[in-house]
């Protein structure tokens, strides 16, 4: 519905400048071939009557010849010289009697005398099909001619109750003008919008990954076509993809199942070997060695087999409450009840409001995140550290905190983790930790490296409160 | 008869391996371990001996181990565990869903194979009230020093003195005496008196603690056996 008022909306406004700019086209035009024409017909500078008025104030009245009208009216050079400026091509002075005073160029077929009918006609028609321009002078009437082809004589007469009712016709003209021109462009807007439709819906689905099948016909049969067709590529694609998922999971998954049992061997023996009091401390320091280094690949093959999973959505959070206060000192405590060597302090500090929190999550899963990050300090102390886990509620977040006394996370895995690139021949192992921000994504929160006050990286965990 | 009479059947078709777990049991004092490397070697054998713990591979050569379990299921209610590298969650719940004891994952540390093995023995036939091989008779005294805790009686005698614990008191030191030496957490502590709903009840945990140290401590301020676990919990301290 809010394309559609979008569409409508482009529709009226495109079509209402193009209305306005077609007519103010129209318009300039129409001003620029009158202003032409009106060129062209000489008048560029002055109406027909200044025109005729020039002409006739260029007649002098000779004092000779009282006996003959004729000889009483003469042009100055400057008449003659206007006529022929402002395109007349002949002229005539007529007395109160309609005759002929005084003439320029009087074509043989006109009459010497007019009557009172000849002159109402002429003046508002033709002469002999004449154009003629009349202008009253001292009682006598100077008429003035054009070429038959010259121009065109147009006389308009209007009731004037028709003409003062003009701004009512051009109101309701104008009023229909609108509706008509709104009801075009809402109707030619919604087809639009119609035939879009479908097609919008078909890239609605391809965004949700969901196939997609159109009906390829009117308008936008081409653009369905080509929808159509991308779905069905992306389908494929996606199914390779998957299956390519799978493929690397299920191969992860076999290869390590498939080294679990010679490591159990290699861990039994090592760990015999170990104990073995016929063994000189050599050759046990060895052996303990290959097992320190069996356990190591044990979880390393456990972790591989997990990010595998989680990277590829392999595997599915299997979600309960519980409280995060509880769940970190459980961890902490079967640290201690597995035998935490005396050089390791690892403190808990739970906010209070936090041990009302019940939160919904994977357990197992969170419990191996703490486990991690745990394990991480005191497998990088191996002098001895404090460890302390902090514990709080902010805003609808939990916040889980870690750091150490020791030199804290280094930076190149900090980088490596973040995405830098690692310098040449630097091999960081960042598994564990990219486990942990799986682990974390994928209950909804974030994992950060945080810069402590002594300037070493600590973790620090967000978790909604509200989840799942 | 004690634990390590015990005869354990071992069905496993890596003989290298299965030599190695006979090894390491027998290293540990279990006498009676016999090997099986198929379904069919490892049901004949089961019927056999009448073993008291069953340690089944899950991919064997003739067959799985799941089918295998049920099969051993309907003829005894042996203890089984199941040791294998298959370590799917799926695996795992499948396994323990079947019904058995305990499901280990390869590789395993040798020590938690050995515990494991003695924890199922000893729930299945070395706790009161079960029958079996052995009997287990319950120790309804606990000694701290020089006070004597009888469970049974819910009371501390020292020397000529004999005070009553009051039923919390009582039910946190059971909790304690099960966990001997390692830690408790609050929640478990709590959980263990007052149920799921303990939310709460921390404070009132402490005065209880408080109340059993003066009955069991000789110097209540500077605890011998209840020790605080720094904001995790208490522990009741091993005899040294």
């Amino acid at each position: 519905m809010k394309s559609l008022m979008k569409i409508i909306r482009r529709y009226v406004v495109s079509a209402a400048v193009l209305v306005l700019a077609v007519a103010l086209f129209n318009i300039g035009v129409l001003f620029f071939i009158g202003f032409q024409a009106v060129q062209r017909f000489g008048e560029s500078r002055m109406g027909a009557g200044e025109q005729l008025e020039n002409v006739a104030a260029q007649f002098t009245v000779s004092a000779q010849g009282t006996m003959d009208n004729r000889a009483r009216y003469q042009l100055s050079e400057e008449g003659y010289a206007y006529l022929e400026e402002y395109h007349f091509l002949w002229s005539m002075l007529l007395d109160e009697g309609g005759n002929v005073v005084w003439s320029w160029r009087l074509p043989g077929e006109l009459p010497g005398s007019y009557g009172l009918a000849d002159v109402a006609k002429f003046s508002r028609w033709y002469l002999m099909d004449y154009p003629v321009r009349v202008w009253e002078m001292d009682g006598m009437l100077l008429v003035s001619g054009y070429g038959k082809e010259h121009a065109v004589k147009i006389s308009l007469m209007y009731p004037l109750n028709q003409i003062r009712s003009i701004p009512q016709y051009l109101s309701v003209i104008v009023g229909m003008n609108v509706a008509l021109f709104l009801a075009l462009s809402l109707w030619f807007a919604y087809r639009f919008y119609y035939s879009l439709r479908p097609v919008c819906a078909g890239i609605d689905a391809l965004a949700e990954k969901t196939p997609v099948l159109l009906a390829e016909k009117g308008t936008t049969a081409e653009l369905a076509a080509r929808l159509n067709q991308a779905s069905r590529i992306l389908e494929k694609q996606d199914q390779k993809l998957m299956q390519r998922d799978d493929a690397r999971t299920s191969w992860i998954a076999g290869v390590s199942h498939d080294i679990r049992t010679p490591l159990a061997l290699i861990m039994g023996y090592s760990e015999a070997l170990t104990e073995n009091p016929k063994l000189g401390e050599e050759p046990r320091g060895q052996a303990e060695a290959i097992r320190k280094q069996s356990l190591l690949i044990r979880q390393l093959i456990e972790d591989l087999n997990l990010t595998s999973k989680l990277e590829y959505h392999a595997q599915p959070l299997r979600m309960q409450e519980y409280c995060p206060a509880v769940l970190l000192r459980e961890t902490v405590a079967e640290y201690y009840n597995e035998g935490l060597d005396e050089r390791y302090e690892i403190t808990v500090q739970a906010a209070h409001q936090t041990e009302r929190i019940r939160q919904q999550g994977d357990v197992p899963l969170l419990k191996r995140v703490l486990r991690n990050v745990i394990g991480n300090s005191i497998r990088h102390n191996p002098e001895g550290c404090r460890i302390m886990l902090q514990l709080s509620e902010d805003m609808g977040w939990i916040v889980w905190r870690l750091w150490d006394s020791g030199p804290g996370i280094p930076e190149k895995v900090v980088d490596a983790l973040e995405g830098e690139a690692s310098g040449p021949g630097e091999e960081v192992h960042v598994m564990g930790l990219r486990i942990v921000r799986q682990i974390i994504t994928a209950h909804g929160g974030h994992a950060d490296f945080v810069r402590n006050e002594e300037g070493s990286y600590g973790v620090e965990f967000v978790l909604p409160v509200e989840f799942g | 008869m004690n634990l390590y009479d015990s005869k354990i059947l071992l069905v496993d078709d890596n003989r290298e391996l299965a030599a190695m777990i006979q090894n390491i049991l027998r290293r540990s004092g279990y006498i009676h371990v016999d090997c099986a490397e198929s379904c069919v070697e490892g049901l004949r054998k089961f019927c056999l001996e009448e073993p008291q713990l069953v340690i089944l591979d899950i991919m064997l050569p003739d067959g799985d181990g799941f089918s295998l379990f049920r099969k051993m299921r309907e003829k005894a209610e042996t203890p089984i565990l199941f040791l294998s590298a298959k370590d799917e969650d799926n695996d795992r719940l499948f396994g323990l869903g079947l019904g058995a004891d305990d499901y280990i994952t390869k590789p395993f540390l040798s020590q938690e194979l050995i515990l494991r093995v003695g924890a199922v023995l000893k729930r299945a036939y070395f706790m009161p009230g079960k029958t079996g091989p052995g009997s287990a008779e319950e120790e309804p005294v606990l000694k701290l020093g020089g006070h004597e805790i009888s469970f049974s009686n819910a009371s501390v005698v020292y020397g000529k003195k004999t005070l009553s614990l009051t039923a919390k008191e009582l039910q946190i030191l059971k909790k304690l005496n099960e966990n001997r030496g390692k830690i408790v957490t609050f929640d478990a502590l709590c959980m263990a008196v007052w149920g799921d709903a303990y939310y709460g009840y921390e404070n009132t945990l402490m005065v209880h603690i408080r109340h059993l140290r003066e009955k069991i401590e000789d110097d209540p301020s500077s605890p011998k056996w209840l020790l605080t676990a720094r904001g995790l919990g208490y522990r009741l301290k091993k005899e040294d």
